[in-house]
C-alpha cells in the first residue's frame, strides 16, 4: 500500500518536471525570435542566404544605420513635400498609442461599469449587442466609413480619430475582462458609500475605478504595445501623419519589392521593437501580478 | 400615507437619478456606435442583398447572395467549405489542446517551480515585436533549416517543407498557433490560480488530494473557471473570424488546403475580388444569425458551472 | 514600478515634443503655378529618363509644373482610391491595364487625342501608328467600343533565363559542327577548327556582319531562327533536342536542377503554358480563344475531333489540344524531380528568394538551378542581391543571362502557320491613365506632357534606362545597346525580331472580354480544378490531379455555369 503510494508520488513527481521541461522549451523558443532579429540585422545579405540562423561573422551595424536613414515617408500637404524621419514618427507613434489605449480603456471600463453594476432598460440588450458585433464580420464598409469620416473632418485627423474610436467600447475581450471584474467586486461598497450620502459618480471614481486601477493599467500597457505596432489605421485613416510602425511597414514592402535586403529590414524591426521592450520590462511586474481575467456571468 | 408618497418621491429620484447617471455614461459610446458602427454598416447590410454591375449601379438581388453563399459551402470539394471544416479543426485543438496545455503549465507557474518566476516574466515579451519577425523566422525555419538537419542526419533529400507542403501544411499552423499562443493566457490563469484560498488547498490536502491531477481538476479548475469561461467563449467567437498566421506566412496566396473562414475573407478583400463583396457581406450576415444564437446559448450553458462569488 | 512606468512614458512623451514629429519641408513648389502630379511605376530602376522630360517641361510651362512620385500603384489601388476620395497624382504610369471598372464607371479620361498626335513632329505619323497592334489595345481600352482611356506603357515578357556563359562552359546548347559550315559562310562568318579531347569545334574568328560572337568564342548551332550569332544560338529547337539539354542539366557531372521559380508565386509557370498552347494554336487563334470564339474556324480538339467555337458555347475552347499541349509541357518540365526543390516543395518561397537563388548558384558546382522562370523585370528587382555578389563578377548587367526559346512542339501552327517561329508572353502590359479632372485647361497640360513621353527619343532613353521594352515601333542604336545590361540586350533581339518571334499580350486580349470583366469568371484562364477548385496556378492542380490528361477532364466551366456568366454579361448590356 505505502509502496504503490510512493511510486505514485514518483510518476507525479515526473510528470511534473517533464511538463515542465517542456513549458522551458516552450518559454526559450518563444525568446528565439527577438535574438534572431538582432543577430540578422547586424549581417550582410549573402551571409544570411548562405545560413539565416548562423550568428553573423562580423557585425555589420551599417544597417541600423542604414535602416535610421531610409526610413522616411513623404506626405503632401498643399504645396509642401514634408519629410518625416524616424524621430518625427516616433513622436507620433507615442502620442498615438498613449491616446488611443488610454482614452479606449477609460471608455471601455466606464461602460463596463455601467453594464455589470446597474440594472436598467436596454442594459441586457446592449451587452448582447456587444456580442453580436464581437462576431459579425463585416465586409465592405471602409468607403462609406470613409464618407462619414471624411464629412466629420475625422479623416486624417489623429487626435479626432482617437476620441471617435469608441463605438465599439461595449464589445470584445477587453471590455468582457472588465465586465467580469466589476461583475465580482460586492456592491456592498456601493451601499455603504451611499449611506454616507455619495453620489453614483462619487461611488464610481472613489470606490470602483481604484479598486479596478491595477486591471486597467494592465489593459493601457497592451493597448499602447498594440497601438505601437499598429500600422493599418495609418494606411487608411491617418495617410499624412506617419507613426513609425507605418514607417517600418512602408520600408519593409519597398525592400520586398525591390529584392529587399532582408537584414535591413530586421535592423528597422528591432529598432521599433526597443522602446516596447523597455516599456514591457519596466511595467511586467504590474502586468504579471495584476492581469486577470474573470468569468461572464451575468 | 404621506410617509409612502414621501418614500414613493424617493425611490422615483433615485431612480432618475441612477437613469442619468448611466446614460451620461452611455451616451457618447453610443452615439458613436450609432454614426461609425450602425449607420457605416448599413451600407454593407444592403450590400447583401444587391448585385453591382460595372458601371458601379447596384440593383436589387434578393437572397440570391445568400444562395450562392450556402451553395459554395454545399459544393463537394468548395474552398469554402474546406475553410469551414479548417476552421471548426482549428477550433477544435484550440479548445483540446492549447487551453488545457495551457491551465497545465500555469498550474506549474503556480507551483512554483524553481525558475518560474523568470517564466512568467518573458512568457509575454514576444507580444513586443512584430508578429512578421516571428513568421518570417518559422517559415525560414521549416523551408530551410528543417529539411536540411533531414538531409544531413537521416541523408533523406527532398524534405517537404511542413509549412507549404499541402499534405502537412495545415498541421504546421496549428502548432505553430499552439506552440507561439499561450503567451498572456500563462499570466492569466496563474494569477486567477494564485487567487485560490490556501486554506481551501490546505483542507484538501488533509482530505487526501495528493496528485497534481487531483488538485487541478478538483480544486483548481472549478474555482477558477469563471476565467476559463472567459477564454473558452472568446475560442468560441472566433471560429468564424480567425485568419490564424496564415496571411502572415502566405499573404493572398496560401495553399487552398489551409484555408479559413476568417482567412477566406482577409484573402479576397487583399485580393480586391470585388465581384464577390455582395455575397461575402451575405455569408457574414448568414453566419451572424447562426453565430449569435450559439454563443450566446453557449455562454448561458457555461455559467451554470462558474463558482457563485 | 507604477512609478516608473509613468516616467517612461512621462520621458518618451517629452522626447516626442522635442522631435514635434512636424515633419520637415523637403520640397516646396512654386506657389505660381498648378502642379500636375505624376505617378510612375518604379521598378526598381532609371527613373532618370521621366526627370528629364518633367525637367523640359516645367522649363516651358508658366503656370503648370509636373511633380513626380515614384511607386508600384496597381489599378485596383488606383480605383479604390478613386472610390475613397483619396486619390493622390493626376496621372498613372503602371505596370497594370485591368482599368475597365474605372473606365466604365467614369473615372478616368479619354486619352484618344494623345494617340492622334504627331509626336515625333509633323508628317511622321501619329502616336496611334506606331502602337504594337492597336486595334486589340482599343478594344481593351474602350468603354463600349467608344474611345482609349489607356494608354500603352510598358511591355515585360516572360521565359526561361539561363546563364550562357555557363551552358557553354558546361556544354549543354549545341555547337556548330562541320554540317554548319556552308551556312555559315553564306553569312559571312569565317572561323577556325580546333579540337579538344576529340571534339572538333569551330572557333569564330570575324564576320561581315553583326553577331553575338568574340574571336575565339565557340560558334553555337543557329538556333530557331536560322541564323547564327543571334540571340538563340546553341538553344534546342524541337521538344527531342529540349529533353536533351534537360537531360545534360540534370543528369550531367553537375547533377543541376533544370529549373526555378517561386513556390509562392507558382503562377508565373502559367504564362508558360499560354505560349506553348500559343506556339500550338498559332498566336491569332490563341486571341480568338482567349475571346472565347474562334471566329469560324475549326480548331483541334483535345479527342482528335475538329470544331469551330462560339462564345454561347466559348467554354468548349478549353477542350481544344493547344490547352491540353500548353498543361501537358509545364507538368512535363515545371512538375518534375528535376526542378529546384525548393520551387516544388515550399509554397512560401518567393519570386525574390527564387531569384537570390539563382544568383547565388555560382557558387555551387553541383545541384544548381540552372533555369528561372521570370519576368524581363527581375534583374532590377534582385538588384540588391546583385550588389553582393559585385565583387565575384557577378554583379548586375555583369552576367550573361538570355533568354531560353520555347521548343516547337509537334503538331504546331507556329506564328506563321507552318510550324515556325517562337511565341513569348508578355505577362506585365502596363497602362498610362489620367484621372478625371474638373479643369479643361490642365487635362490639356496632362496631355501635353503625355505626349511628350511618346516620342521614340523618349521609348530609346526608357529602355536604355530600364532595360524594359514600350509596346511601340522605335529603334535601338548600337550604342544605346551597349549601355544596357547583357540580358536587356538578348530581350531586346528578341523583342526585335518580328519575322521569328510573336508576343502574345495575354491580358490585353483577356480585359477585353466583356464576360471576364463584368462577371466572378475566375481570374485563371483555364478552368482546370482540383476537388472543384480553380487553382491560381495550373501546375498546382496538374500536381494535384495527376497530370495534364487528368485535368482535361476536370474544367470547372460547363454550359450551365458558361449560360449564367452570358447571362451576367448581357444584363449588364453587352453581347447585345
Amino acid at each position: 500500500m505505502e509502496k504503490s503510494r510512493k511510486v505514485r508520488r514518483i510518476v507525479n513527481k515526473a510528470t511534473m518536471y517533464f511538463l515542465y521541461a517542456l513549458l522551458i522549451v516552450q518559454c526559450i523558443s518563444t525568446l528565439i525570435p527577438l535574438v534572431w532579429m538582432v543577430f540578422t540585422a547586424g549581417k550582410g545579405y549573402v551571409e544570411y542566404y548562405d545560413n539565416p540562423f548562423l550568428w553573423p561573422k562580423k557585425w555589420r551595424f551599417e544597417n541600423f544605420e542604414l535602416a535610421f536613414k531610409n526610413i522616411k515617408l513623404q506626405v503632401r500637404e498643399g504645396k509642401k513635400v514634408l519629410e518625416y524621419g524616424v524621430l518625427d514618427m516616433a513622436g507620433t507613434s507615442v502620442i498615438y498609442a498613449f491616446l488611443s489605449s488610454g482614452w479606449g480603456t477609460m471608455w471601455t471600463a466606464l461602460v463596463a461599469y455601467v453594464l455589470a453594476k446597474y440594472k436598467f432598460k436596454g442594459g441586457e440588450f446592449i451587452y448582447m449587442l456587444g456580442i453580436i458585433i464581437w462576431i459579425t464580420p463585416i465586409i465592405g464598409s471602409t468607403p462609406s466609413a470613409m464618407l462619414v469620416k471624411k464629412a466629420l473632418g475625422i479623416y486624417d485627423n489623429l487626435v479626432l480619430l482617437v476620441l471617435t474610436n469608441v463605438s465599439t467600447a461595449f464589445a470584445g475581450f477587453n471590455f468582457l475582462l472588465l465586465y467580469g471584474s466589476f461583475k465580482r467586486l460586492p456592491w456592498s461598497y456601493a451601499e455603504a458609500a451611499f449611506m454616507d450620502g455619495a453620489g453614483h459618480f462619487t461611488v464610481l471614481l472613489k470606490v470602483f475605478l481604484p479598486m479596478m486601477m491595477p486591471t486597467c493599467m494592465v489593459l493601457f500597457v497592451l493597448g499602447f504595445l498594440g497601438a505601437w505596432n499598429d500600422y493599418g489605421t495609418f494606411l487608411v485613416w491617418l495617410p499624412s501623419s506617419p507613426n513609425l510602425a507605418y514607417g517600418v511597414y512602408k520600408f519593409q514592402l519597398d525592400m520586398k519589392s525591390f529584392g529587399g535586403n532582408i537584414c535591413q529590414v530586421m535592423a528597422g524591426f528591432a529598432m521599433i521593437s526597443v522602446p516596447t521592450a523597455v516599456l514591457y520590462l519596466c511595467s511586467q511586474k504590474l502586468i504579471v501580478d495584476k492581469f486577470q481575467v474573470g468569468g461572464l456571468k451575468g | 400615507m404621506e410617509m409612502q408618497t414621501v418614500q414613493r418621491k424617493k425611490l422615483r429620484q433615485d431612480v432618475v437619478k441612477k437613469n442619468v447617471f448611466v446614460w451620461s455614461i452611455l451616451f457618447y459610446p453610443m452615439l458613436c456606435f450609432a454614426v461609425f458602427y450602425v449607420y457605416v454598416n448599413i451600407n454593407s447590410f444592403i450590400m447583401a442583398f444587391q448585385k453591382t454591375d460595372i458601371y458601379g449601379n447596384s440593383v436589387w438581388f434578393g437572397f440570391g447572395n445568400f444562395k450562392t453563399f450556402i451553395k459554395m459551402i454545399v459544393e463537394d470539394g468548395g474552398i469554402l467549405r474546406i475553410s469551414f471544416k479548417n476552421s471548426i479543426v482549428y477550433y477544435l485543438f484550440n479548445l483540446c489542446l492549447e487551453i488545457p496545455l495551457g491551465l497545465i503549465f500555469s498550474y506549474l507557474l503556480y507551483k512554483k517551480l524553481p525558475g518560474s518566476s523568470v517564466i512568467r516574466g518573458i512568457a509575454m515579451l514576444p507580444q513586443v515585436i512584430s508578429a512578421l519577425v516571428v513568421t518570417l523566422l518559422f517559415k525560414n525555419f521549416m523551408d530551410n533549416a528543417i529539411p536540411a538537419v533531414m538531409e544531413q542526419i537521416f541523408h533523406k533529400d527532398n524534405f517537404p517543407s511542413l509549412l507549404s507542403n499541402p499534405k502537412y501544411s495545415f498541421g504546421t499552423i496549428i502548432f505553430y498557433s499552439i506552440w507561439t499562443g499561450f503567451s498572456s493566457s500563462l499570466i492569466v490563469y496563474s494569477n486567477a490560480m494564485n487567487g485560490v484560498d490556501p486554506d481551501v488547498m490546505h483542507s484538501a490536502h488533509i482530505d487526501g488530494v495528493d496528485s497534481m491531477w487531483q488538485e487541478l481538476f478538483y480544486i483548481i479548475l472549478p474555482l477558477i473557471f469563471g476565467t476559463i469561461q472567459t477564454y473558452l467563449l472568446t475560442g468560441f467567437t472566433s471560429i468564424l473570424m480567425n485568419a490564424g498566421p496564415l496571411a502572415a506566412f502566405f499573404e493572398a496566396y496560401a495553399p487552398e488546403e489551409t484555408y479559413m473562414v476568417g482567412y477566406y475573407y482577409l484573402s479576397r478583400i487583399l485580393r480586391g475580388n470585388e465581384h464577390e463583396y455582395n455575397m461575402l457581406a451575405a455569408g457574414g450576415l448568414l453566419m451572424t444569425l447562426v453565430a449569435a444564437p450559439c454563443t450566446w446559448g453557449l455562454k448561458k450553458l457555461l455559467d451554470k458551472f462558474v463558482p457563485e462569488v | 514600478m507604477k512609478k516608473s512606468v509613468a516616467l517612461l512614458l512621462a520621458g518618451l512623451t517629452s522626447v516626442t515634443a522635442l522631435a514635434s514629429c512636424g515633419g520637415k519641408v523637403v520640397n516646396t513648389y512654386d506657389e505660381n503655378k498648378t502642379q500636375i502630379y505624376v505617378t510612375i511605376f518604379n521598378g526598381g530602376a532609371g527613373t532618370t529618363w521621366i526627370e528629364k522630360i518633367r525637367d523640359e517641361f516645367n522649363a516651358k510651362e508658366t503656370e503648370y509644373e509636373v511633380i513626380l512620385d515614384y511607386g508600384k500603384p496597381s489599378a485596383g489601388t488606383i480605383i479604390e482610391e478613386i472610390e475613397l476620395d483619396n486619390i493622390s497624382a493626376d496621372c498613372y504610369f503602371t505596370s497594370s491595364i485591368n482599368f475597365q471598372k474605372g473606365i466604365y464607371r467614369d473615372y478616368f479620361e479619354d486619352l484618344s487625342d494623345v494617340l492622334d498626335m504627331e509626336v515625333d513632329g509633323a508628317g511622321n505619323g501619329k502616336v496611334k501608328d506606331k502602337m504594337k497592334n492597336y486595334n486589340n489595345w482599343q478594344a481593351m481600352a474602350s468603354k463600349n467600343g467608344e474611345g482609349c482611356y489607356i494608354v500603352p506603357y510598358l511591355d515585360a515578357i516572360m521565359g526561361l533565363v539561363y546563364d550562357h556563359d555557363l551552358f557553354v562552359e558546361k556544354e549543354y546548347l549545341s555547337f556548330a559542327t562541320a554540317a554548319d559550315e556552308a551556312a555559315l559562310s553564306a553569312q559571312g562568318i569565317s572561323y577556325e577548327e580546333k579540337t579538344e579531347y576529340g571534339t572538333t569545334y569551330l572557333i569564330y574568328k570575324s564576320a561581315t556582319g553583326k553577331t553575338n560572337y568574340a574571336a575565339g568564342d565557340k560558334i553555337l548551332t543557329a538556333g530557331k531562327d536560322g541564323k547564327f550569332g543571334t540571340y538563340d544560338d546553341g538553344q534546342p529547337k524541337s521538344e527531342a533536342e529540349f529533353d536533351n539539354m534537360i537531360n545534360l542539366i540534370v543528369n550531367g557531372n553537375d547533377q543541376a536542377k533544370s529549373f526555378i521559380y517561386s513556390g509562392m508565386y507558382d503562377h508565373y509557370n502559367n504564362t508558360q503554358a499560354h505560349a506553348i498552347a500559343a506556339q500550338y494554336v498559332g498566336p491569332d487563334m490563341f486571341n480568338n480563344m482567349l475571346a472565347f470564339n474562334t471566329g469560324g474556324q475549326e480548331i483541334e480538339m483535345y479527342d482528335g475531333s475538329y470544331a469551330a467555337v462560339e462564345l454561347n458555347e466559348g467554354y468548349k475552347v478549353f477542350q481544344s489540344k493547344g490547352i491540353y499541349e500548353g498543361l501537358r509541357f509545364i507538368n512535363k518540365y515545371m512538375n518534375s524531380s528535376s526542378v529546384h526543390p525548393s520551387s516544388m516543395n515550399i509554397g512560401s518561397y518567393s519570386h525574390t528568394d527564387a531569384q537570390n537563388d539563382f544568383i547565388l548558384s555560382y557558387k555551387n558546382s553541383t545541384g544548381y538551378p540552372a533555369m528561372l522562370v521570370e519576368g524581363l523585370w527581375w534583374e532590377n528587382e534582385a538588384k540588391a542581391m546583385f550588389a553582393e555578389v559585385e565583387n565575384a563578377g557577378r554583379g548586375y548587367g555583369q552576367v550573361n543571362y538570355r533568354y531560353m526559346l520555347l521548343p516547337a512542339i509537334e503538331g504546331q501552327k507556329g506564328i506563321d502557320g507552318n510550324g515556325n517561329g517562337t511565341v513569348f508572353t508578355v505577362s506585365d502590359t502596363g497602362g498610362i491613365v489620367v484621372v478625371k479632372q474638373e479643369d479643361a485647361e490642365k487635362l490639356a497640360k496632362i496631355k501635353e506632357f503625355l505626349a511628350m513621353t511618346l516620342t521614340d527619343e523618349v521609348m530609346k532613353n526608357f529602355t536604355k534606362d530600364t532595360g524594359i521594352m514600350r509596346p511601340y515601333d522605335y529603334d535601338m542604336s548600337e550604342e544605346d545597346l551597349s549601355g544596357m545590361s547583357k540580358f536587356a540586350r538578348n530581350a531586346w533581339e528578341i523583342y526585335s525580331d518580328e519575322e521569328n518571334i510573336e508576343l502574345v499580350r495575354f491580358g490585353v486580349t483577356r480585359y477585353a472580354q466583356p464576360i471576364f470583366f463584368t462577371t466572378d469568371m475566375h481570374n485563371t484562364y483555364i478552368p482546370i480544378t482540383n476537388n472543384n477548385q480553380i487553382s491560381d496556378s495550373y501546375l498546382r492542380v496538374l500536381r494535384n490531379v495527376g497530370g495534364a490528361e487528368a485535368a482535361m477532364g476536370t474544367m470547372s466551366y460547363d454550359s450551365v455555369k458558361w449560360d449564367a456568366f452570358l447571362a451576367e454579361a448581357k444584363r449588364q448590356g453587352f453581347y447585345k
